[in-house]
């Protein structure tokens, strides 16, 4: 550590030198969290298998009549909201897979700077909701707190719009389980925001899956596309 | 000859780490590292200039055969910097990063799980841990240069990338990582900006195009 570091750890030893020890560690340490990571998600799968099916017939309906799909988030929710949108637009090519409108609203970074210069930082997403969503369209907000002003305040925007509303959240679920305007709220119950990220992520993928099952049931079955 | 010495991953962390500056902290006891991101599509070797000495590279998350991450991560030495490749399906071949956390899977739904995003979270929490040991951060714990033959400071097949002719004098200019530097290039002939050369005592011996890159 240099010395522009050691005013962050003054408590640390500064004459360790067994380097065998910590790598021992870290190993031991990477294959705990590896192990909980993969716990939370079967669990959190569990708990959250009968929302996923709601959500995606809810989605399905309203993909199928037009509606389109907008995910926020701050920093790697911001990262896990773009994959996420990418999942649904281009969706690795398979047989009966159907791309889907869905946008990041952090993807552009002249309109996200515009609004937070000009308007404030906790309207970026719903000002830009206000000016793309109409009802029909649906609203995934991703965070770990659930309780970030930015996004609850799109939510709230979202919900008056008459979009369907998408939650994820860590923790308690925060305001987006407290305050009520959010449809369908993945809380994943966990205090770290690394592991509750690793399962939302699954989570998304799994909701997509569902979201692609129920549109082909909609085909097959020649119901309203 | 050997380009780049062998070590464990978590040695050579250990020595990078030695060198990062956090810049700014807004969580207690969590230094920031310097970071930047460069989306696939626009990427090119101009991502490699825009890092720093000692900064580390990661595709992520890219497939082994996008020849855009193999140009940034073959060339990044020539900048300095240590590459790490994060992705998953085939992996890419031997040498092609100085380490590479892989997911073998070739399930192209693979970025939208748990199971790819665990690997860079491991990398983050692991490497913050790191701080918290300042005794195995200094330069003397054993790192780069410590026994054997330090392939950094010595002068030992460093990789050049070639920048043009370096004036009325002769020779080619040429950026290592230690910076810019005339090199002979006589013995490799006529070379182009951003060739890619193994430079050893102030000359270049010999030209390296993709496959020697990889090997």
């Amino acid at each position: 550590m240099s010395s522009d570091t050691g005013f962050l750890y003054p408590f640390l030893e500064a004459e360790e030198r067994d380097a065998d020890r910590l790598l021992a560690d870290l190993a031991e340490s990477a294959r705990a969290k590896a192990a909980e990571s993969a716990a939370l998600r079967r669990r959190t799968l569990a708990e959250c298998a009968g929302l996923i099916e709601t959500a995606a017939a809810e989605m399905a309906r309203r993909f199928a009549a037009g509606g389109r799909m907008y995910v926020f988030g701050n920093g790697g929710s911001a990262t896990d909201a773009a994959t996420l949108a990418a999942l649904f637009a281009r969706p690795p090519a398979a047989e009966g897979v159907r791309p889907l409108p869905a946008w990041s609203l952090a993807a552009d970074e002249a309109v996200v700077t515009a609004l937070g210069n000009d308007v404030g930082f906790d309207l970026i997403f719903s000002r830009q909701l206000i000016a793309r969503a109409r009802d029909g369209d649906i609203a995934v907000a991703l965070s770990t707190s659930g309780n970030s002003a930015d996004l609850t305040t799109a939510l709230a925007e979202a919900r008056r719009r008459g979009l369907y509303t998408i939650g994820f959240a860590g923790y308690d679920g925060g305001a987006f389980a407290a305050e009520g305007t959010v449809d369908a709220c993945f809380v994943v119950r966990s205090q770290s925001v690394h592991r509750i990220q690793e399962s939302q992520a699954l989570l998304g993928h799994r909701l997509w899956a569902a979201v692609q099952r129920h549109l082909a049931a909609r085909h097959n079955g020649g119901g309203p596309r | 000859m050997v380009v780049k010495g062998r070590r464990s991953l978590g040695r050579r962390l250990l020595a990078r780490l030695r060198r990062q500056t956090p810049v700014h902290s807004p969580l207690p006891l969590r230094a920031i590292l310097a970071a930047i991101r460069a989306s696939i599509p626009t990427s090119n070797a101009a991502a490699v200039r825009a890092t720093s000495p000692t900064s580390i590279a990661s595709g992520n998350p890219a497939a082994a055969g996008d020849p855009r991450v193999r140009s940034i991560m073959r060339r990044a030495p020539a900048w300095g910097a240590t590459t790490l490749w994060i992705g998953h399906g085939p992996r890419p071949p031997a040498g092609a990063a100085d380490h590479v956390l892989w997911v073998d899977e070739d399930d192209p739904l693979t970025p939208a799980t748990g199971r790819f995003v665990l690997r860079y979270h491991l990398l983050w929490e692991l490497t913050h841990v790191c701080f918290e040991h300042p005794g195995l951060l200094t330069p003397d714990a054993g790192g780069d240069c410590a026994g054997g033959v330090c392939v950094t400071c010595s002068d030992e097949g460093r990789l050049a990338e070639v920048i043009g002719p370096a004036g009325d004098l002769g020779g080619t200019l040429v950026r290592t990582a230690t910076g810019e530097e005339t090199v002979d290039t006589t013995l490799v002939g006529p070379v182009a900006p951003g060739d890619l050369l193994l430079v050893h005592a102030g000359a270049a011996i010999t030209r390296l195009d993709d496959e020697e890159a990889t090997r």
